[in-house]
């Protein structure tokens, strides 16, 4: 809507064409940091003691739907919004590749610190195998598949093994 | 037992042609680019050109020189570098996240690794548009470029 047809009522906010329609973020494109899709917008949370903008939350084609705080967004516009992360519970199903190329297997379950986007640890259940827990310093890079430190030593263990 | 020869240095730690052969190849990045079908050798020299990569049925091999091989373990080969044209197939967004296309084509700098222009699908009855390597900002599973899409077209329509 254009300013002239508005008329402004307030005081010491940002006039109306310094705001943003918060509404026509919903069905806006959630991009990654890196470019991958993450899913639409669904819901635009708002606090409702400060009024303030909190987060997004996210539909994806699969998995649960993603609350992203405000903190994680970079900048978004009426068609997309753009993230300053990528959101590391995408990493599951993702491939982890030692330092030499052999596949360990698929992230089963990820662990993160809290709520936030910083990772502690992946865990990959190998098939015959006991569950894997890699800890986050052993993880070397993560844009396509994860690939480890060659520092890093995995101990397999089968099933029949003790821990 | 022991081989003999005349090779005139030490070959235990040489690998052979076998070794190369049938290997995933994955890029810097950690992206897997396809399997090691041929090693590539200078009839002159005889030195190692580089390797071709077979990428499956659909897809056209490409030849990756030495210079870009990292190393070679018992599992993969590494490269050095994430491979250009495996840009080919992915989404291009504008500065704001605006969808513009889809990557069609892509000009390299002679037959190096580096990216001279893009050739962006825009959908139907829309054509192509050409973007080139200072426009982007980010590459990943997608290309985030560094201008929004009004200033893409204007550089068109001057261009």
């Amino acid at each position: 809507m254009s300013v002239s047809r508005v008329e402004p009522i307030f005081r010491s906010e940002r006039p109306f064409d310094h705001t943003f329609n918060l509404g026509a973020l919903e069905g806006a494109e959630v991009i990654a940091a890196q470019g991958a899709i993450v899913g639409r917008v669904k819901e635009v949370r708002v606090d409702p003691q400060t009024l303030r903008f909190e987060g997004i939350l996210v539909r994806r084609s699969g998995g649960k739907p993603l609350y992203i705080g405000r903190s994680y967004i970079h900048r978004f516009s009426h068609r997309s919004l753009i993230l300053n992360i990528n959101p590391i519970v995408s990493l599951v199903e993702r491939e982890v590749l030692r330092s030499d190329g052999k596949s360990l297997g698929k992230i089963h379950r990820i662990v993160r610190k809290g709520t936030s986007n910083d990772l502690v640890a992946i865990i990959i259940r190998p098939f015959f195998r006991k569950e894997l827990v890699i800890p986050a310093r052993a993880i070397k890079s993560t844009h396509h598949a994860v690939m480890l430190h060659s520092h890093y030593h995995v101990k397999h263990r089968y099933i029949w093994q003790k821990s | 037992m022991s081989n003999t020869g005349i090779s005139g240095r030490r070959v235990d730690q040489a690998i052979t042609s076998e070794d190369m052969l049938g290997k995933r190849v994955i890029d810097q990045r950690g992206k897997y680019i396809g399997v090691s079908e041929r090693v590539l050798i200078d009839p002159q020299t005889l030195t190692l050109l580089g390797i071709s990569v077979d990428k499956g049925a659909l897809y056209k091999s490409i030849v990756i020189g030495k210079g870009y091989i990292k190393n070679i373990t018992p599992h993969a080969i590494f490269l050095s570098i994430p491979v250009t044209l495996e840009m080919k197939g992915m989404i291009v967004f504008d500065k704001t996240g605006a969808r513009i296309g889809v990557v069609k084509e892509i000009s390299l700098r002679g037959m190096r690794n580096t990216l001279k222009t893009l050739h962006v699908a825009r959908g139907l009855l829309r054509g192509t548009v050409a973007i080139p390597a200072s426009f982007i900002d980010t590459v990943g599973e997608n290309i985030i470029l560094s201008v929004t899409k009004e200033h893409l077209e204007k550089e068109m329509r001057t261009s």
